[in-house]
């Protein structure tokens, strides 16, 4: 009987350490979108409240015993890091494990050089711990976390994630260039 | 693509194809020009089996007690009354009427439906269906998301792809007719099995969780090769789906209607759809439109996609272009080029000798207009 060989989009990649940031590629585990169905709010709540969590508002994520309820677009939140629980009929549930690659991009350069492809203030101030958006890295549609002070949590398209890497490797290397 | 390693390994040329690259052809040693690479993979599909990475093509799964209603919205054929477990083509309009897209939409369960979209438009109708829900039916009880990075898919055709499945699945693929869609098993992943065809040979599409696409890709290669078969690039994807006349974006490329293409039966009268009333128009349909025909010269001499269609003895002149080709592929099925292209009042004219000039590349040869189905016109070999 063969038993097909799993691979993340990265498999084998090394961290890639700059100065005291650290951009890695991170087996996030199950990722479900969970997509609430019109009127559902509450009886979708109720069945989420065993993980911990309730439908996050846009632009949050919240995180309980080791996994993450991110919002991820209108009326849709991604749970990653669990699996999902019978939500009956109050959302529509789809397993998105494989087509994201998930990066941590952690340290003090993390937010100046994400800075550089997105299109927003990712400042401590303005974009604070719990926030999550849905932005473009550069060219490709991303959904980023804001997971520390100095720590960001990246999803991308998988067949995007060598150029991902790519671009946030030169931008690294030229903020740390830059500052040498 | 999952199979990207895979095949550059091989030394595939990789070919841009939407936001994707794709393999051309799979070269061989001694093989000293693409034609023959091609040649030969094309081979593997009408005589053994061939594997090809189809996970390029988008996929957009679509839930909710009015995904069906949704569906006979977009389409202009109706998608709620699709069996679950079966598949069915599907054409959408844009708002003015002319055509934005082809593929086949599976039903999973009652209220689950999976759209494929072509590569290079995937993203055009995610934002189409987005514009849709949210203008016209924001209330729906309707949620959608891509699932094309989710899933990497392959297509097994040819009269060994049964046997290559069988041998390989789990359990047998059993009864499992021409547009059917199943779950299956490969060890401890599920898998799903879609019976459809590009090629117009038997033809399965088998979809695992993108992280087991590279394994996947790799096993059922081997299992290709070892059969007599092996994996096929977009030269012979391309020349295969000519000889059956399937159309692609080379033929929908955004001035033609469901009546040029010869579809207007599939924008079903008993409801209403996107794109339905502007299509309606005058100057939409009739004689003095381009039609979708098949060009066979009569000889074995190179064509080539974008040259014009003259009639006989008439001057060379704009005015008298009578049409064009749009895609065009060496079959060696019929040991000469075969073409597909858009002619005026073209249905009507089926046998006809037609005059096909490409003065860029000094082409000038007689042709004769045929029906743009050439190989297997009843449809018994991927019914098999």
């Amino acid at each position: 009987m063969p038993e097909l060989i799993a691979k993340t989009a990265l498999a084998g990649k090394k961290p890639l350490v700059v100065g005291a940031t650290t951009l890695a590629e991170v087996d996030a585990g199950a990722i479900t979108s969970i997509a609430r169905f019109p009127g559902q709010g509450e009886v979708l709540d109720n069945a989420l409240k065993p993980l911990g969590f309730s439908f996050p508002a846009p632009n949050n994520f919240a995180e309980a015993a080791g996994a993450r309820l991110v919002w991820a677009g209108r009326e849709q939140a991604f749970l990653i890091g669990a699996d999902c629980p019978d939500l009956g009929d109050a959302a529509a549930v789809t397993d998105q494990s494989g087509g994201w690659v998930t990066l941590s991009l952690t340290g003090p350069l993390a937010a100046d050089a994400l800075m550089r492809y997105v299109p927003l203030d990712l400042r401590l101030a303005h974009f604070p711990v719990g926030r999550s958006v849905r932005t473009p890295l550069y060219h490709m549609p991303m959904l980023l976390m804001r997971v520390a002070d100095d720590g960001f949590r990246l999803m991308l398209f998988r067949s995007m994630a060598r150029t991902a890497w790519h671009e946030i490797e030169v931008a690294l290397k030229t903020l740390a260039a830059r500052a040498a | 693509m999952t199979s990207d390693q895979a095949s550059r390994d091989r030394a595939a040329p990789m070919i841009e194809a939407g936001l994707w690259y794709r393999p051309s052809y799979f070269p061989k040693p001694g093989e000293a020009i693409w034609r023959e690479s091609c040649d030969r993979e094309i081979a593997y599909v009408r005589e053994a089996v061939g594997v090809a990475d189809v996970s390029t093509l988008g996929k957009i799964d679509i839930q909710g007690r009015d995904a069906g209603r949704f569906l006979d919205l977009v389409y202009t054929n109706m998608f709620s009354t699709l069996p679950i477990g079966r598949v069915r083509y599907g054409l959408m309009l844009r708002e003015d009427g002319f055509v934005l897209d082809d593929g086949t939409t599976a039903r999973l369960g009652e209220n689950h439906y999976l759209m494929t979209t072509t590569t290079a438009v995937a993203g055009l109708v995610m934002r189409h269906l987005d514009f849709v829900h949210q203008t016209h039916c924001a209330n729906w009880d309707l949620r959608f998301i891509s699932v094309t990075e989710s899933w990497a898919q392959f297509a097994v055709a040819g009269p060994m792809a049964r046997a290559l499945l069988n041998g390989y699945l789990d359990q047998p693929i059993g009864d499992f007719p021409f547009m059917a869609v199943g779950e299956v098993a490969i060890g401890s992943v599920q898998a799903r099995l879609f019976r459809i065809s590009f090629s117009g040979e038997e033809g399965y599409e088998i979809a695992v969780p993108t992280r087991f696409g590279e394994a996947l890709f790799r096993d059922l290669v081997a299992r290709a090769e070892t059969m007599g078969g092996g994996p096929y690039g977009m030269e012979a994807l391309n020349v295969l789906r000519i000889e059956k006349g399937f159309i692609t974006h080379a033929e929908i490329h955004g001035r033609v209607t469901a009546f040029d293409i010869g579809m207007e039966k599939m924008v079903s009268a008993k409801k209403d759809c996107i794109g339905k009333l502007a299509a309606s128009r005058p100057g939409m349909i009739g004689p003095d439109r381009e039609q979708l025909v098949g060009i066979r010269p009569l000889g074995a001499e190179p064509i080539t996609s974008g040259a014009h269609l003259f009639i006989p003895g008439a001057e060379l002149s704009r005015v008298n272009s009578q049409g064009y080709t749009t895609s065009v592929g060496f079959s060696p099925m019929f040991g000469r080029y075969l073409a597909l292209g858009f002619l005026l009042n073209g249905r009507a004219r089926i046998g006809e000798k037609i005059r096909l000039v490409d003065r860029l590349r000094n082409i000038d040869v007689l042709a004769e207009v045929c029906d743009p189905v050439f190989h297997d016109k009843q449809g018994e070999k991927l019914r098999a």
